[in-house]
Formats: structure tokens, C-alpha cells, sequence
């Protein structure tokens, strides 16, 4: 049990400030949701009743989708964009996939390489994108998610204001989707970037996310 | 280093924990959009 927990702290860490921290918004956003009910003379919602509800769901979603979209752009521009100093950035001359040999596919597949790294044709090409695929799936996923719970939440809000409901295409148009949208895409671009040149300069000992303290500033895709 | 059998099993238990809870929300609350909940 205390080398599962050792081998595995990294992702287990991460799993439970992520249970906690979707509670705490849960139990914050209860809170300021029955406010604003009873504010406005409505009555209030039990907290089960309030995270099976698109406000929530429209909460959650739209920091899932831009996280997932930081991430997939992230592993996708580091393909072929450099950054000379970051360890971030791979190597000045190793931009693009590379070949099979450094890629160790097909006839380069050691014995203990995955299955479909070894095959060739359809099943290798599919495996060398798969993390790339699902976190693109899961960001388009998730998107379409904060779309639907956002548009039931707007509706929710055009009925007690006795407007008409909406269409989700209109909703999807409309700049209260793309606001919510947009406010989050530009805080994970400004994190990403910021992330990759401070990296040049700075440095934390035993990171893999830095370099090493004493490398050089010019030294570009070492890790610590 | 290559994980053993006992090893890769483990890794494999934090895989499916993790794909499961991403997957559940995006449906469900996918679904709760659509049902106008």
C-alpha cells in the first residue's frame, strides 16, 4: 500500500484537491444560488437539487474546456514551435514528429514498446496522436457541455425576466457564451506563455517542469 | 525503469479512475443541459 500510494502520489495528489476543490465550489455556488433565490422571492434549492443543475454544470464546464484546450494546444504547438531557453521547448533542430527511429515505432519498436507502437499502418498512426485525440475529445466534450448547460441556464434567467427562450444555435451565437468562453481561453494562454519564458530564467530545483538550477540560460528542452 | 506486471496494473487502476470521472461529467452533465435541468 505505501508503494502504491509513493509510485502514484503525483496523480493521487491532484485527484483529491481536485474532489475538494469541486466541492468547495459546489457548496460556495449553493450558497450564492439560493442568495440570489431568495433576493428575488424564489425559494431555495437543496444541494444535491443545485449540482444536478445546468448553473453548476455550466460552472464546471467552462474551466474543464479551457483547461483541456490549454493542454491539447500546448502538446500540439511544442510538435513544431520552439522556444529557445525553455525547457518547455524541444530542441532548436528537433522540431516537427520526428523520425521513427527517435519515435521508436515499426521496425525501431523495442520488444517491451506498446503493441500498436510495433504494428505499422492505421493502429501506429492512431497510437502516435492518441493523447493528443482524447484530450482534443475531451475538450470538444466538454465545450459542447458548457454549451448546453449555458443555454438551459440562460433560458432559466429569459423565463423570470418573461422573455421568450432561445435556440441553443442562437445561444452559441450569443456573446454570453462566448464571453464566458473567451474569459477563461485567455487566462490558460497567458498561464502557458508566461510559464514557457519565465522557465528560461528561472528555475526549481527537482522539477521535471524546470531545468536543472545551474544550466545555462540558453540551454533550450533539458529538464530538471 | 519498466513497470512490472503488478506495477502496470496499479497504473493502469489511476488511468481508468481518472478517464471515468472525466468521461461521467462530460455526459452527465451533457445530459442535464439537454434535459433542461
Amino acid at each position: 500500500m505505501r508503494r502504491f500510494l509513493r509510485e502514484n502520489s503525483l496523480s493521487i495528489f491532484f485527484f483529491v484537491i481536485f474532489v475538494a476543490a469541486l466541492c468547495g465550489q459546489a457548496i460556495a455556488g449553493h450558497s450564492l444560488y439560493n442568495q440570489e433565490a431568495l433576493t428575488h422571492g424564489d425559494s431555495s434549492i437543496s444541494l444535491w437539487r443545485y449540482v444536478t443543475s445546468s448553473s453548476f454544470g455550466q460552472a464546471v464546464m467552462e474551466n474543464w474546456q479551457s483547461e483541456y484546450l490549454q493542454f491539447t494546444l500546448f502538446m500540439l504547438a511544442t510538435v513544431w514551435l520552439l522556444q529557445r531557453g525553455s525547457p518547455e521547448s524541444k530542441e532548436l533542430d528537433a522540431a516537427g514528429t520526428e523520425d521513427d527511429r527517435e519515435q521508436r515505432v515499426r521496425e525501431h519498436a523495442h520488444p517491451k514498446s506498446p503493441l500498436w507502437a510495433r504494428t505499422g499502418g492505421i493502429r501506429t498512426a492512431i497510437y502516435s496522436n492518441s493523447l493528443l485525440i482524447a484530450m482534443l475529445v475531451i475538450f470538444l466534450g466538454s465545450w459542447f457541455a458548457q454549451s448546453v448547460t449555458g443555454w438551459t441556464d440562460f433560458n432559466d434567467e429569459q423565463r423570470t425576466h418573461g422573455d421568450p427562450a432561445v435556440s441553443w444555435w442562437t445561444y452559441v451565437g450569443s456573446s454570453t457564451f462566448w464571453e464566458s468562453t473567451f474569459q477563461n481561453w485567455q487566462s490558460e494562454f497567458l498561464a502557458v506563455g508566461s510559464f514557457i519564458v519565465l522557465a528560461i530564467f528561472l528555475r526549481q530545483r527537482g522539477s521535471p517542469e524546470s531545468k536543472p538550477v545551474g544550466a545555462p540560460h540558453q540551454a533550450t528542452g533539458s529538464e530538471g | 525503469m519498466v513497470a512490472g506486471g503488478a506495477t502496470l496494473g496499479a497504473m493502469r487502476v489511476m488511468f481508468l479512475i481518472w478517464s471515468v470521472v472525466i468521461i461521467t461529467g462530460l455526459v452527465a452533465f451533457s445530459i442535464i443541459g439537454l434535459s433542461h435541468h
